[in-house]
């Protein structure tokens, strides 16, 4: 068994020279670098719309396409109903929207943000304050029962292990994810988040428990 | 490291069968002889055979140290912040400040003793590398030697050769450095598989991400409003920011619809607080919410976006204008 592993979680994104242009496609995400005039003129499409920037950019660094994960928990709803008798549990994964952003690396390696581009099926909320509240994020995916056969370009795929630790039946309306950027993996060209274990109590109250990633020996010994 | 993994089966088998017939020993020195054959071209030297192994190990510690100093710049971010924050907030909520900020000097006493974990680990591997790397190379010289007094060059393959290999391994001045290299190749693998096995952790233990407070409102921090960037952990604390869009136009109702619809499909407004609209004579108020890390920048052009589209126009519309 042997995957060929493709840095999906960050992309050069080559700069074009006077009148030339640069394309990246990444699922339903096109970009477009045009060099006009000393300047970058920056076309992105995300499937929905389309959203233009102008860049300033020095001769010296490097301009990067790097995935990070949502910023605040994602409320997953499955598009099928979940429904766990006491005891009961359920595997299979979800699909999460992950964001891209645009970032320019100086020659000595810092970093900086220059163009957030969110996914257009991410949708943000503000639940209020006090718990349970805060931002949260929303998207909708299928109960996916194996990994094979899912193409998922912008989204990260979650394996999930729904338990229902209650006395009752269980229909949860949403899965609560947390992703953190040292969760997501690029594997067989595919972004992959760690593993997750969705405790319910009830209906209501749900644990999360995540299986941090380690770091394979491939990757250690290159 | 091959060879050593055939050391401990010619060790294995040895102990297990004491009365070897001569025929099977002559057939397996014939098949060492021919492993190295094979391995004419790998390098004679165990150090330089080993340094796989310790360039592995040392991007192992390498990582730990990234790690360690991502972990030290994070608890002085939330240091800052708590200090930020601490002149803000209201005198209810100075005991959640202080509380944060003695997790975050606990946070940092975990981070040192972390680190020192993490140096001891690095010497005692590279001591393990180089007693292991020693112990191999007295034993391959000795057998070399063995060998070499047992049989001259050029002679031909006799029955006795199997006994010579074979006494030369029972040797106990060969057994024990032999026994000793290879417990040390299998405590470093052993360890290696334990620092590498993933455990479940629950997302509220010490050693896993601890969720953000509940953010204060926005007024408690005075951040209502204000212009500019916000870094990420600030802006999870602030809450929204409300952008208030006057649209000029003769149909406020087929307007806000047309709004409605279009402000629901952008991920940069929030879905909740849901969009407001009030139709005027003339004019249409649109109120919306986005997250307190927007900049002024894109604030301003996702309004300048929202006025061009409640009147009618689309980006197309506008760029070929």
């Amino acid at each position: 068994m042997s995957f060929k592993p493709l840095n999906v979680l960050r992309q050069n994104v080559d700069l074009p020279g006077p009148g030339e242009t640069t394309r990246v496609e990444r699922g339903r995400l096109h970009l477009l670098l045009e060099h006009k005039r000393g300047g970058y003129l920056l076309v992105t499409h995300d499937g929905v719309r389309s959203r233009r920037y102008w860049l300033g950019l020095p001769a010296s660094g490097t301009l990067e396409l790097r995935v990070r994960p949502p910023d605040h928990r994602v409320q997953v709803n499955v598009q099928e109903v979940l429904c766990l008798a006491p005891g009961g549990r359920l595997r299979g994964y979800v699909a999460v929207p992950v964001l891209h952003r645009l970032v320019w690396v100086r020659p000595d390696g810092s970093a900086q943000a220059l163009v957030d581009l969110p996914p257009p099926d991410l949708q943000t909320a503000w639940l209020g304050e006090g718990e349970g509240g805060g931002y949260a994020h929303s998207a909708a995916s299928p109960f996916f029962v194996e990994r094979r056969g899912i193409d998922h370009e912008l989204a990260s795929l979650v394996p999930v292990s729904v338990r229902n630790d209650s006395d009752v039946v269980v229909r949860p309306p949403h899965l609560a994810i947390t992703l953190r950027e040292r969760d997501l993996l690029a594997l067989d060209g595919r972004l992959l988040a760690a593993p997750r274990r969705i405790v319910f109590t009830s209906e209501q109250h749900q644990r999360e428990l995540v299986r941090p990633l380690p770091a394979t020996l491939a990757e250690v010994l290159g | 490291m091959r060879l050593g993994g055939l050391a401990v089966v010619l060790l294995g088998v040895a102990a297990a069968c004491d009365g070897f017939g001569d025929s099977r020993m002559q057939r397996l020195e014939e098949e060492v002889r021919a492993l190295r054959a094979a391995q004419a071209g790998a390098p004679a030297d165990v150090t330089d055979a080993m340094a796989p192994l310790r360039s592995a190990v040392e991007v192992l510690v390498q990582r730990g140290e990234v790690e360690r100093t991502r972990w030290t710049a994070l608890a002085a971010e939330i240091d800052q912040l708590a200090t930020l924050v601490q002149g803000v907030v209201e005198a209810g909520r100075r005991g959640e400040v202080d509380a944060l900020r003695q997790r975050i000097g606990e946070l940092e006493r975990q981070a040192a003793e972390r680190a020192k974990a993490q140096d001891e680990d690095r010497d005692l591997l590279l001591r393990a590398l180089e007693a292991t790397a020693n112990k191999l190379e007295a034993f391959l010289q000795q057998a070399r030697v063995r060998k070499g007094a047992a049989l001259p060059e050029g002679a031909v393959p006799e029955g006795g050769r199997g006994s010579t290999l074979w006494r030369s391994v029972r040797d106990p001045r060969v057994l024990w450095p032999l026994g000793l290299a290879v417990v040390g190749v299998v405590g470093l693998l052993a360890w290696s598989r334990r620092r590498r096995r993933p455990s479940v952790l629950p997302l509220d233990a010490p050693d896993a991400f601890v969720d953000a407070p509940p953010p204060p409102s926005s007024k408690e921090a005075g951040l209502d409003g204000r212009d500019g960037y916000l870094t990420d952990s600030m802006a999870s604390l602030c809450g929204p920011l409300s952008l208030l869009v006057e649209v000029r136009t003769a149909n406020g109702e087929a307007a806000s619809q047309r709004l409605s619809n279009w402000l629901a499909q952008d991920p940069r407004v929030l879905a909740r607080p849901v969009p407001t609209f009030e139709v005027r004579p003339g004019v249409l108020h649109a109120r919306f919410y986005v997250a307190a890390g927007m900049s002024l920048a894109e604030r301003n052009s996702l309004a300048a976006e929202v006025r061009a589209r409640g009147c009618g126009e689309s980006h197309a519309d506008r760029r070929s204008a």
